[in-house]
């Protein structure tokens, strides 16, 4: 590490994250965030026993900047108390769904609540086998606005992609590029044609080239799950055609939906979703695009593996298809696993794994 | 007497912030992967070194706590979220998109995916010194490590690194 160890390749690194460096931006005004948690008129700092205030106005604060303060500080709020779509016992496979093509099963009952609405968001997730991240999909339970006109549509898609930017995944295995602090401007539809507004944070957060293109589908894919009848969607930020997406060239064609295989992770499990807790005999329920359409599966307990199997899809690779199994077991905390077992090795490729509880 | 000995604690966060968030914000970033994370590390770091300005008192040790905050903070926040950047090596090149078209982007990904692909104590030093640009002396302060260990973390990233950074002319 001394000086003289400097050679060309110490010369490639520096310039490499110099050139790294020099994409990342901050984000809006991060001096007044800080004045505001330490409190200007506290200039020795928040006496231990208002630590929590502190963090709790941190929270709010994060995403001042206007009038939509409030609205997104209750939605920051509302996240707090956001819980996971129960597991959907309706879901019945893709044959009994209008638009099989493009939505995955397991689709939960509407919400009783009439204020609340469940939607599907698009998370990116790491598989072990695949380069870099793929998509997954998880319900969310989110706020819905009163409205029960035509508007309800584009309402539908603007709580998508609110709960989509403010809501962390439900699996901790999952991911999101995009910042909490993206706002949704406005959306407008024409046709299968769909504008999104978003605020300056969705130009700006930077991610790598990989990981913005798969946000972008992720975009896409949350979008049109909302509403199957979208088949396009055009970005906006700050009501113009951006320069970049998340820190990217933005696309200058509306975004349609990449091949399922070329961004969905391959198996998923749809249910029950990651921290459930279910009754001693129930349902898991998956999505996969294997080969010979033959799922494998494991339950977990301890380290241990107390179950293992096989479920038949509906459809091998390269088509996805919906399997199920049913399952009974003791009462305790269990990982669920499934995974395509290579011919070649027997190893386990692309493993979706659930944490869920017995009771 | 030296201006900057008057500073009062929010003077201090106001004249650092002007001078280094940016460059802090970038350090995490190169750390973290994810810029908002990163920016809400540095504002944590700001946070704590105004509680911390009445034993500093010195823009120089203000400047280092920082340093070291933000590495705590970004280890930490690494180790917190459990999807850390697994690409493999060779992931920036297969996949690189067709927006990039420069050969030059191309390997500087190549590289940055190399490095984020390091366990963390080597990333951290390699950034420390490549990036930020500090001494070995600084580097162990700023990680809490020793100097040897600094060496032997910076030994081990570069040898890691090599394929990646000598494949090309």
């Amino acid at each position: 590490m001394s000086e003289h160890e400097e050679g060309p390749a110490a010369a490639r690194l520096r310039a490499a994250l110099h050139a790294e460096a020099e994409r990342v931006n901050p984000v809006g005004n991060g001096l007044t965030h800080i004045q505001n948690r330490i409190g200007q008129r506290h200039p020795r700092g928040w006496p231990l026993g208002l630590r929590p205030f502190a963090i709790a106005a941190s929270a709010v604060l994060l995403v001042s900047g206007g009038a939509v303060v409030t609205l997104v500080a209750l939605h920051r709020n509302e996240q707090t108390e956001l819980r996971i779509a129960a597991a959907p016992d309706d879901a019945k496979g893709p044959s009994s769904e209008s638009n099989e093509a493009s939505s995955p099963p397991g689709k939960p009952a509407d919400s009783a609540s009439p204020d609340k609405a469940t939607v599907p968001v698009y998370f990116l997730g790491e598989t072990e086998t695949r380069n870099g991240p793929q998509l997954y999909r998880e319900f969310h339970q989110a706020q819905q606005g009163s409205s029960r006109s035509s508007e309800l549509s584009t309402d539908k898609l603007k709580t998508t992609l609110t709960t989509m930017f403010t809501t962390e995944p439900a699996d901790p295995d999952l991911d999101n590029p995009w910042s909490p602090r993206t706002q949704v401007l406005g959306v407008n539809r024409a046709g299968d044609l769909v504008t999104v507004d978003l605020s300056q944070e969705a130009s700006t957060t930077t991610v790598d080239s990989k990981t913005a293109q798969l946000g972008l589908q992720q975009l896409v894919y949350s979008v049109s799950a909302a509403d199957e009848s979208v088949r396009q969607v055009r970005v906006l930020v700050e009501g113009e055609e951006p320069e970049t997406l998340l820190g990217q060239p933005a696309p200058n064609q509306p975004l349609t939906r990449a091949p399922r295989l070329d961004v969905q992770a391959p198996v998923w499990i749809v249910a029950p979703q990651h921290g459930d807790t279910v009754s001693q005999t129930f349902t898991m329920r998956g999505w996969s695009a294997v080969f010979e359409a033959t799922v494998s599966w494991e339950v977990v307990r301890d380290g241990k593996v107390v179950k293992e199997g096989f479920a038949q899809a509906e459809r091998g690779a390269p088509e996805f298809g919906a399997w199920q199994q049913k399952l009974t077991l003791e009462p305790g905390r269990y990982e669920l696993r499934a995974f395509e077992e290579s011919a070649e090795d027997g190893s386990h490729l692309f493993i979706d794994t659930k944490t869920i509880t017995v009771e | 007497m030296d201006a900057t000995a008057t500073w009062n604690a929010d003077e201090a966060v106001t004249e650092l912030y002007a001078a280094h968030y940016r460059r802090l914000v970038r350090l995490a970033a190169l750390l973290l992967r994810d810029v908002r994370v990163a920016e809400e590390v540095v504002q944590d770091s700001f946070v704590a070194m105004h509680r911390a300005w009445q034993r500093l008192h010195d823009p120089n040790k203000a400047l280092s706590y920082l340093r070291q905050s933000v590495v705590n903070r970004s280890r930490s926040a690494l180790r917190r979220r459990s999807v850390e950047d697994r690409h493999a090596p060779t992931a920036a090149l297969a996949t690189a998109s067709a927006e990039q078209g420069a050969l030059g982007i191309l390997d500087q990904q190549e590289i940055v995916t190399a490095l984020r692909a390091l366990p963390i104590r080597q990333r951290e030093t390699l950034v420390l010194r490549y990036y930020v640009g500090l001494s070995e002396a600084e580097i162990a302060t700023a990680m809490g490590i020793s100097r040897g260990a600094v060496k032997s973390h910076a030994a081990r990233g570069m040898t890691a690194l090599r394929s990646v950074l000598e494949q090309r002319p």
